[in-house]
């Protein structure tokens, strides 16, 4: 126990690795020898949105979509044999996801740089090390996704292109569009406010325009003064008007709205809720494109199972790993469900034009639980699962040991684990982003990389897109 | 596509760079001159590096303000920092804006001193006044009031990163107890950074300024000291930018030397290794988490038993070390090594707070919170080879502050008065530079701003609107403090954000408007579209638009005798706005009244907080 318990860099996950017998993969990162030139990247295109739900704290692999049973496993986990490549599986926790294999894709290879959440959770947001003297310029994938989709914006588009739903306790934040347009910042929701702010219920639209109409009368010279100078300020007044065609646009209603039946069927909890926005904002097909969810309470250092102590009262995070696990698949399952059957009028689904990418920021330390019952940061290796846009579902790509501690096949064309930065890359190019790109003389001076080649620990790496995801 | 910094500098000489020794040489107090200087400005000055707020600043404050009739007329000099910005001004011949009236004025000081409006009585009572030294008077009002007190602890606990996710509810309670305590016995501020550097603790929730130092622990997934040079190099980084405005993150990395050449030449003579001396003052500071079965729990003790900076230490977060020897501490502007015979931090704390560029770092950070922009700006971008107009840099470069002579003879000041922070906010209010109107006279150019010939205009802070609309509208929440029986009932008050967490409506109204969590991410003033749905429609603004039982606007209508139309929109003016409305303003809104009177006083009040004077400060 003590021996993951230790793990903390990814050089000590690689002696670890060494150490279990199954390191071998590693020698090329060992020693990185040069910079590989980046060419210029094809991006295949394949899906116009990316949802990306992140498992905050950090999913367990091995009770979940890498199953490895011990004497620890609760019996209620109901784990049965699944033909093929998914292995056991535990249909008390993702009873809905097991009826739909053919659905998704679950990569058993993925790796994190970093072990502790702030870190890890910005290398999900951004494809990029945490790196404080460059903070302030780097922006989110969904930032980028947002600027090199701003060509393809129509007028009728009144959603923004970056929404961000349910950040309440990331510990990275939520990062913004760095040294790229304001307005390619994430555009927050939290579900458990009031959804009516954003869309004007018809009984509310005659006070609301009545007050909009005086708003505009009573801040007339603030608001309109052409000079040069007050070009800040109508910059302002712009949020404003934007913020009045969002709202006022009769697809925000739609969009908007979470009917009981349609909560009942997502599961009930903040996740359903989030996955129901997501699907609206897909089918409304109104601007935005990239979409990242909070999905919290994964972070199960003690009592993991609930065989502790029973949910603290009023507590509104589901806390167990059964509960979390319950609410993600109750949410997933039908929003799988809803993207595929809802077809455009050529035919495609919306899950053809949708990447989901479901994961953690790391996985937690397999093997036996802890003292206090729990499980720790583990980036060595651990699962997440890849829907859509043209990932070709049915499939498990890499394997690990049978501690679920080491990755023995990666699974793809690198002999090395699916790292963040080979995420962002996969998304960049299912969204027809070329992931090539370099800016020069960013605020700082520097050269950005959409896919930086060096990692924080200065290794060298040949990130780039999964391909196998599609073939 | 992609938006290039206007402000970006390119760097145009490749001629001889100064010897950051040199320039320290000329930095001895005898440099300092409390005369006032009027140098010809700078044509080609530029400000490199980072994003130049000056910019910015200065649109916002025109578009806001836009012009005046007034004339600007003259304006007392009142003290040592109206010699140098009136002096300037008057040598270059730069126009400038006149005094700020009452109104805009008591509301401009007590956002900034206080981080809250003023009470409606309190405004009337000022306008109504005739003492000549009513402005003096205010601000020593403010200054050390409770108000005062919790804006700038908070403003500290920002600065510090006090976050319960780091240092236990405790440990951020007990922090910003201990801040709140130096502050209302106005401890010098020399003294303050001395027991957060020095701090030895069995527990940071047992000793407040233990948390400082606490709170930049870097660890990996375990709870003993693995990457022990982590912890030192982070420590380096943040004391540095805290407590002499120097931003060492690129250096703590790699040599400036072929990478910051366009950014900070005083950083491309920096090398890594003079980092890692730096860094090495803290290499037998251990950090250590007192638990022994889980790294869920946050609470750290801080001891000096360790064996010192390794340049062969592994690193989580920075480029690999790869050296092998021990690294010796010196610090990183002078060289000087510490006293064998003395604790290596007490020593460190010695040098940081008796070199002038701690008291100019620090003056400029509380200038640039006073007056929108610092004098060097961003506050945490000094360029040490771009300080001195008597040195000046290579071609192509410019003197980095806007008025070097100001910030020495501010820092000098501040330096000769014991590091007193309460005396140093008193001297830059009380200024008529900072009472300039941010309506100006005539036509406003670009190249003025950097004159400071007009007040900055700056959106309020996350925080800062939450309370207003909660004070305005008499409709607070009972915010208890995480880990302790209090509770409290400005966003102001809290202790970190997460206090606010289980007030779902307002901690996400918080977190649109740009609120920090101390953890990673950082505080953003910018607008977006999310805030004008907040400002106009989210049931944080809605529940305070209606005439609630308990709200003030219930309060109003219920009055007897009942108020007028009249009276009662003056009232709502005051309590938004800090101002009584113009005429025009009361006959519109009295308009809205005619039909249906509450309703015409809820869609005034809507209005009030949606007018953009209600969300900036000028």
């Amino acid at each position: 126990m003590g021996y993951f318990d230790s793990l903390s860099t990814r050089r000590e996950v690689i002696r670890a690795g060494a150490a279990l017998g199954g390191g071998y993969f590693f020698h090329s990162l060992w020693n990185p020898t040069q910079v590989k030139a980046q060419s210029r990247a094809n991006p295949r295109g394949s899906a116009r949105f990316c949802l990306v739900l992140m498992l905050d704290g950090g999913q367990s692999q091995v009770d979940t979509w890498d199953l490895k049973e011990g004497a620890w496993t609760p019996e209620e986990f109901d784990i049965r044999n699944v033909s093929g490549d998914i292995g056991k599986w535990p249909y008390a926790l993702y009873p809905q996801l097991a009826e739909r294999f053919d659905k998704f894709l679950l990569a058993r290879s993925m790796g994190a740089w970093d072990a502790v959440h702030g870190r890890a959770q910005y290398y999900i947001q951004t494809g990029h090390p945490l790196n404080l003297a460059l903070s302030k310029e780097i922006p989110a994938i969904g930032a980028i996704v947002a600027t090199e989709y701003a060509s393809r914006r129509r007028d009728t588009d009144t959603l923004p292109p970056y929404v961000a739903m349910n950040v309440v306790r990331n510990q990275a934040g939520l990062v913004n569009s760095g040294f790229l347009p304001a307005k390619n910042t994430p555009f927050h929701i939290d579900t458990t406010t009031k959804l009516s702010a954003y869309a004007l219920a018809p009984e509310d639209k005659p006070d609301f325009e009545r007050r909009w109409k005086l708003l505009k009368e009573f801040d007339e010279r603030l608001r309109t003064e052409t000079s040069l100078a007050a070009k800040t300020y109508r910059d302002y007044n712009d949020h404003y008007e934007g913020a009045v065609r969002l709202m006022s646009d009769p697809r925000a209603a739609r969009i908007f709205q979470l009917p009981s039946e349609e909560r009942t069927r997502y599961g009930n909890s903040r996740t359903g809720d989030a996955c129901i926005l997501a699907r609206n904002l897909i089918e409304a097909d109104a601007g935005t494109h990239f979409i990242f969810v909070d999905v919290y309470n994964w972070d199960q250092h003690s009592n993991i199972y609930g065989s502790d102590r029973p949910r603290r009262a009023g507590n509104p995070y589901p806390s167990t790993h059964q509960e979390v696990s319950l609410e993600l698949d109750s949410a997933l399952a039908p929003l799988l469900d809803d993207l595929s059957g809802t077809k455009r009028t050529d035919g495609t689904s919306l899950l053809d034009e949708t990447l989901v990418v479901c994961m953690g920021e790391f996985g937690r330390t397999p093997g036996p639980l802890s003292v206090i019952n729990g499980r720790d940061h583990f980036p060595g290796a651990f699962s997440a699962l890849f829907a859509g846009g043209g990932v070709k579902g049915g499939r498990v790509l890499g394997k690990t040991d049978e501690m679920g501690a080491t990755i023995v096949e990666s699974g793809w064309h690198e002999k090395r684990p699916i790292y963040p930065e080979d995420v962002a890359a996969t998304i960049y190019s299912a969204m027809g982003v070329d992931w090539g790109k370099q800016v020069h003389e960013t605020p700082s001076g520097r050269t950005f990389y959409y896919i930086e080649p060096v990692t924080a620990q200065s290794h060298i790496v040949n990130f780039q897109e999964v391909t196998e995801f599609f073939t | 596509m992609l938006r290039m910094q206007v402000s970006q500098q390119r760097w145009a000489g490749a001629g001889a760079l100064l010897l950051a020794g040199v320039l320290l040489l000329a930095w001895g107090r005898p440099a300092f001159t409390q005369t006032p200087a009027t140098p010809k400005m700078d044509q080609s000055h530029r400000v490199a590096g980072a994003v130049d707020n000056r910019t910015s600043a200065s649109e916002l404050t025109a578009s806001v303000a836009g012009s005046t009739d007034e004339s600007a007329g003259t304006v007392a000099r009142r003290n040592l920092v109206d010699d140098y910005i009136f002096g300037k001004m008057e040598a270059d011949g730069i126009p400038h804006a006149p005094l700020a009236s009452d109104t805009d004025f008591i509301r401009r000081v007590y956002l900034d001193l206080t981080g809250r409006p003023p009470a409606p009585a309190e405004v009337k009572s000022f306008v109504a006044s005739t003492a000549p030294d009513k402005r003096d008077k205010l601000v020593d009002s403010l200054i050390g009031s409770r108000p005062f007190l919790s804006k700038w602890t908070y403003w500290f606990g920002d600065l510090a990163r006090a976050n319960g996710n780091r240092i236990g509810n405790d440990g951020k309670n007990l922090f910003y107890q201990w801040v709140y305590n130096a502050l209302q016995i106005n401890t010098s501020y020399d003294e303050m950074v001395w027991l957060m550097l020095t701090a030895e603790a069995v527990s940071n929730w047992y000793d407040g300024p233990a948390s400082y130092l606490a709170r930049w622990v870097i660890i990996g997934a375990t709870c003993v000291d693995t990457v022990h040079e982590d912890t030192s190099d982070e420590i380096a980084v943040h004391t540095a930018m805290h407590f002499l405005g120097l931003n060492l993150q690129c250096v703590s990395c790699h040599d400036g030397r072929n990478h910051l050449e366009k950014v900070n030449l005083w950083l491309t003579e920096q090398k890594r290794n003079d980092f890692w001396q730096q860094a090495a003052f803290f290499g037998k500071t251990r950090i250590l988490r007192r638990t022994e079965i889980s790294t869920a729990r946050d609470e750290y003790s801080i001891d000096d038993y360790g064996e010192g900076y390794s340049a062969a230490g592994e690193s989580v977060n920075r480029v690999p070390r790869m050296g092998k020897e021990m690294i010796e501490p010196a610090f990183i502007l002078t060289g000087e090594k510490p006293d064998p015979n003395k604790p290596l931090r007490d020593e460190f704390a010695r040098m940081i707070t008796s070199h002038p560029q701690f008291a100019r770092a620090t003056v400029n950070m509380f200038w640039a919170e006073m007056m929108g922009v610092g004098i060097v700006d961003p506050v945490f971008d000094f360029d040490l080879a771009r300080q001195d107009p008597k040195n000046p840099p290579p071609e192509g470069w410019s003197i980095q502050p806007s008025h070097p002579e100001l910030l020495n003879a501010l820092a000098v000041d501040f330096a000769e008065h014991g590091y007193d922070i309460q005396r140093l906010l008193r001297l830059i209010a009380t200024s008529s530079a900072y009472q300039l109107s941010s309506k100006f006279p005539g036509e406003w150019k670009a190249s003025y701003a950097k004159y400071y010939a007009r007040k900055f205009v700056r959106r309020l802070t996350s925080e800062e609107i939450y309370d207003a609309i909660v004070s305005a509208t008499n409709m607070f929440e009972e915010i208890p403090i995480r880990g302790t029986d209090l509770t409290v009932h400005y966003a102001t008050e809290t202790r970190s954000p997460e206090d606010m967490r289980r007030f779902t409506n307002a901690a996400f109204f918080l977190k649109v408007f740009g609120q920090a969590n101390r953890d990673y991410s950082e505080r953003n003033n910018q607008g977006a579209i999310d805030q004008a749905i907040m400002l106009m429609n989210s049931p944080f603004v809605t529940e305070r638009v209606v005439a609630a039982p308990g709200s003030f606007l219930a309060e109003l209508l219920s009055q007897e005798p009942a108020l007028s139309d009249e009276q009662m929109i003056e009232e709502l003016y005051y309590r938004f706005l800090s101002r009584p409305p113009e005429p025009e303003e009361t006959a519109r809104s009295s308009e809205l009244m005619a039909t249906n009177r509450q309703q015409g006083l809820e869609d005034l009040q809507w209005l009030l907080m949606n007018k953009l004077d209600f969300i900036f400060n000028d």
